[in-house]
């Protein structure tokens, strides 16, 4: 009785070995996150320099 | 599948679930700790004191970055040991007195910080996770910490110990990666727990028993943080062995470098330890330039994690297209997205990429000082070691554990629910914890409520900010209740059979591609001894010549909430210190 | 139906994550959506991807 819980590890269709693999869709994946990163730290720029004024100038007369 | 590891290592396979156990039982407790804070810190419901909220912290730090992570460590390692070499522990009740200690020290320590519920016993240690001094618990709490140390060491001795007598059967052969990875993880555990063992058996201990009156905050604060940084790489190396043993067989591939994965971890060794002062950037008496060098070292510590992002994502990749993948994108779509070990693995390291750039922010000097000790951090932990590291392990629970008892797992679709519940449930609770950090609410703190202030929210309210938190925690709760059941059932599940065997496959680049120089342990050693030394031997004689050893005489403030009017005595003298 | 259940149910979690996390990108170009508003999209969002899987005669891929 097949209950979801039955099948195996899916075993691949065929094998590629290390000379005729190149990681096209890594390179791809890894520009991508580069590109988030880069907006994240311009994010980052709005967030700390733009969102915040500058500390203001207190004086404590002791 | 009759070729499981039960059945290779029956009693390695016992002592592993002895382990996973003990880590369990943490995280259950963890997580129930977890579950309460979500929701009294944003008053949403209150069923403790403010008082009794810090030894819920304390223990919900200790048992889940100190017992569940560890105890799941020393299980790891010990699958990953006996798998690689082949081979038992020279002697077994050596391995059996270590995970006896390590209980021992976790007992002790648990002991201290659950007796401070109750005023029956005077026993208390509401000293949160790092114990900074002049905050003072009972000394049962750090005589706990140490024997478990002792047990983690022990356990890396006997670890080596099984690789040496490997090594005699075995000569001239590289170590195989799995056993390098336990062996220099081993090496930075060595080299940066030191730190915290001196602070306690030098410092803490003997002013907590009361032998010494005095004590240096700035010093033991410091050697916290040498040991307090590593140990997060402690927490994340089991993960990463899991990313690069376990995951490219979970997606049908293999691991695309061997040589790449040597290096990453050997730069774990170099790099985990002289960076903790970037923990201090806003601790008065470290002088800049040596926060300066931490940061440079930090921001080389970056490499490891990225070399592991390109050399992990290959590794998948090779899967999926070993299974049809195609295109630039396309073949995310021939991953086993169905498996919950490799969903909640992926789901995981997804996680880790962009928490690391909350972590880029916590380490640049400048930007640090906009969310140090505000809830942004919090957030930042959990989101790596809470996801990264928590659900990585969860995840390789769902394939190990049936390995370890030769019983199928139970209910492999609530699994994967469960593993993108805690998806969910962490962007839930982290993006309000961020959000909430930036605005400047503190962390560690049971009521951030304030009279006659309120928050500038930028986006949205802090009611919304608070819902979203508690709501987040909640779901991670029921995720972790829920792979606390399919644990249970999955070992009372007898009569059936994995659905996988042990077998790990070759990597496509071996061994035999990378240089013997990065087996050779003992030069890793000694250039991460030199890199400590610059990066603490300065600090640290100037923080002893400023302060002393003991300290400018700072007198204890001990966590034992007796009664109001001593509370009020201890702010009334830290008081008078100041405007002294 | 044209997705597997486990597929599904991943896609679900990526919207609400998603969601979650461009609300706050976008509140700090001072495009702010109200609470109720988000949870509408993301009610609207998930029934859409419901209705896109369920409503159509094509076996699931198997992969």
């Amino acid at each position: 009785m097949p209950d979801g819980n039955t099948h195996e590890l899916s075993a691949p269709d065929r094998t590629i070995e290390h000379d005729e693999y190149d990681p096209l869709g890594t390179v791809a994946l890894i520009l991508l996150y580069f590109v988030i990163l880069v907006l994240m730290w311009v994010f980052t720029y709005f967030i700390e320099f733009l969102g915040n004024d500058p500390t203001p100038m207190v004086l404590v007369m002791a | 599948m009759s070729n499981t590891f039960v059945d290779a290592f029956p009693k390695q396979a016992r002592l592993i679930r002895q382990a996973f156990l003990t880590s369990f039982v943490a995280l259950g407790v963890g997580a129930l700790f977890g579950l309460i804070q979500a929701l009294h810190r944003t008053d949403i419901f209150r069923p403790i004191e403010s008082t009794t909220y810090y030894t819920v912290l304390t223990g919900h730090g200790v048992f889940l970055v100190i017992s569940f992570t560890i105890f799941f460590l020393v299980g790891v390692y010990q699958w990953a040991v006996t798998e690689s070499l082949e081979r038992e522990p020279v002697d077994m009740r050596f391995t059996w007195g270590w995970y006896g200690l390590m209980v021992l020290g976790t007992l002790l320590a648990a002991f201290a910080i659950l007796a401070g519920f109750t005023d029956a016993i005077d026993v208390s240690a509401d000293v949160l996770f790092t114990f900074y001094a002049p905050l003072q618990g009972h000394p049962l709490f750090y005589i706990g910490l140490v024997v478990f140390v002792v047990g983690t060491w022990l356990a890396g001795a006997d670890w080596f110990r099984t690789w040496w007598a490997w090594k005699g059967d075995n000569p001239g052969k590289r170590i195989p990666l799995p056993t390098f990875m336990v062996l220099t993880t081993m090496i930075m555990w060595y080299i940066s727990s030191i730190g915290v063992a001196v602070a306690i058996l030098a410092f803490i201990l003997p002013w907590s028993i009361g032998l010494v009156e005095s004590i240096n905050p700035t010093l033991t604060r410091t050697l916290f943080w040498y040991f307090g940084h590593p140990v997060v790489y402690f927490w994340l190396l089991p993960a990463y062995l899991l990313w690069y043993i376990l995951l490219p067989k979970l997606s049908g591939g293999r691991l695309f470098s061997d040589p790449l994965a040597r290096v990453v971890f050997i730069l774990f060794i170099l790099l985990s330890t002289p960076v903790g002062i970037h923990h201090q950037y806003l601790d008065p008496g470290i002088a800049e330039g040596f926060k300066f060098i931490a940061m440079t070292n930090t921001m080389f510590l970056l490499l490891p994690s990225l070399l592991t992002a390109f050399t992990v994502v290959a590794s998948m990749e090779h899967g999926a297209r070993q299974r049809g993948g195609e295109g630039y994108f396309g073949w995310l779509k021939s991953l086993p997205w169905r498996e919950p070990a490799f969903t909640g693995m992926a789901l995981a390291g997804l996680v880790f990429a962009f928490g690391g750039f909350t972590g880029i922010v916590n380490a640049g000097m400048n930007i640090n000082y906009l969310v140090h000790n505000s809830l942004w951090v919090p957030g930042h932990i959990h989101t790596q070691v809470g996801t990264a590291v928590a659900l990585t392990f969860m995840a390789g629970s769902y394939w190990l554990v049936p390995q370890l008892t030769g019983n199928r797992l139970v209910g492999r679709s609530v699994a994967l629910f469960q593993v993108l519940l805690w998806f969910v449930g962490i962007i839930f609770m982290t993006n309000s914890m961020y959000r909430g950090g930036l605005i400047g609410m503190p962390r560690r703190t049971a009521e951030p409520q304030y009279d006659g202030f309120d928050f500038e929210v930028a986006a949205g309210s802090v009611g919304e900010l608070n819902a979203q938190l508690a709501l987040g925690g909640v779901l991670l709760f029921l995720s972790t209740m829920l792979f606390l059941a399919l644990m249970l059932l999955t070992l009372f599940n007898h009569d059936s059979e994995p659905i996988d065997e042990r077998s790990i496959p070759r990597p496509l680049s071996g061994p035999e591609d990378s240089p013997p120089v990065l087996d050779n342990l003992k030069l890793w050693v000694a250039i991460a001894a030199v890199l400590v030394v610059l990066a603490y031997s300065i600090p640290l004689a100037s923080i002893v010549s400023r302060g002393g050893l003991f300290g400018p005489d700072v007198s204890p403030f001990p966590v034992f909430i007796e009664s109001i009017g001593d509370a009020r005595f201890v702010l009334e003298s830290i008081l008078a210190g100041i405007t002294r | 139906m044209r997705l597997t259940f486990p597929r599904l149910l991943l896609l679900v979690a990526l919207l609400i994550v998603i969601l979650v996390e461009l609300r706050t990108v976008l509140a700090f170009f001072e495009i702010e959506l109200p609470f109720a508003a988000t949870i509408a999209i993301g009610i609207v969002g998930i029934v859409a991807l419901l209705l896109w899987a369920f409503l159509s005669n094509d076996a699931p891929s198997e992969r």
